[in-house]
């Protein structure tokens, strides 16, 4: 299987919607783990979009704003629910 | 237990509000096979598959339908956003308006409000499990049914998302009940659950 590649420069909806892709890979390799325990490829291809979700998300939590309510990292203020939601539309 | 993340599963950027768009789509909110079912369907009914495996897959397949849930209620967000009381009266969308404003409510496209008989939670994995492949063939069409009425791109690429998810959902139910099957007796010719007789404390 491809490993997703990651395009160079990105902006921030560049950024976001590489997690989205990355979330949606491990997701989707979660689900189809969840009945092929043993397949090795799969497992193999989980680890990478698995591995390259977590380090997006880590950029962009530290450029940005946190993804999760417990953020990989301190906090200098109170972020969490500042800002446009994300049913709002138009990152 | 859960943890949000801020963030939809794929992105919604709607530029023309369309009420009445919004008033067929709603039932993938809270109508008979909507997202609300189905997440409500996997979690409870996780509770008593005995196989682990097949636990766990209602847990990960019930959460996405959570973040499904998500979308549809932001495309009905964002398809009834900004328009004032007149422009939802041309729309159709005045019955709906009188009770909830522009506010995401769970109904049918019908106005039927959700109803969690609308999914069963039986205690048996086999009856749970063939009621789940059900579920997502009928989510499938549903959205089959929105696609062929959408004409707005914005809209119909993320509902062609959740169609597709409804796919692959339905061929892992599929796995998971083989699961199930292959863990009952050979003599099992007409796949009985078992599970409930044979516990033991």
């Amino acid at each position: 299987m491809m490993r997703p590649n990651r395009p160079p420069q990105m902006n921030r909806k560049e950024l976001y919607e590489w997690i989205m892709m990355l979330g949606f890979c491990a997701l989707d390799m979660a689900l189809y783990l969840d009945t092929h325990p043993d397949d090795a490829e799969a497992l193999n291809y989980f680890n990478q979009c698995n591995e390259l979700y977590h380090s997006a998300k880590d950029t962009y939590e530290e450029q940005f704003e946190p993804l999760t309510m417990l953020p990989g990292q301190p906090l200098n203020s109170w972020d969490w629910n500042s800002g446009r939601m994300p049913w709002e539309g138009g990152r | 237990m859960w943890s949000y993340e801020k963030r939809l599963q794929y992105p919604i950027s709607i530029s023309t509000p369309n009420a009445k768009l919004a008033s067929y789509i709603i039932s993938q909110y809270g109508g008979p096979d909507g997202e609300l079912s189905a997440s409500m369907r996997y979690l409870s009914q996780r509770f008593s598959a005995a196989n682990p495996r097949v636990a766990g897959l209602l847990t990960d397949i019930g959460t996405e339908e959570l973040a499904h849930l998500e979308m549809i209620g932001a495309i009905v967000r964002q398809l009834t956003k900004g328009l004032n009381a007149q422009e939802l009266e041309k729309a159709g969308f005045t019955p709906y308006y009188i009770d909830h404003t522009a506010g995401v409510w769970p109904q049918a496209a019908g106005g039927i409000p959700f109803n969690a008989c609308e999914f069963q939670s039986s205690g048996d994995a086999i009856a749970d499990l063939v009621e789940d492949l059900a579920a997502e063939q009928k989510a499938r069409k549903t959205y089959d049914n929105i696609l062929r009425v959408v004409k707005d791109p914005e809209v119909a690429d993320p509902i062609r998302f959740l169609r597709e998810r409804e796919i692959i959902h339905f061929q892992r139910f599929g796995e998971a009940l083989r699961m199930v099957q292959e863990e009952l007796d050979s003599k099992n010719f007409y796949a009985f659950n078992p599970d409930f007789d044979c516990f033991k404390n």
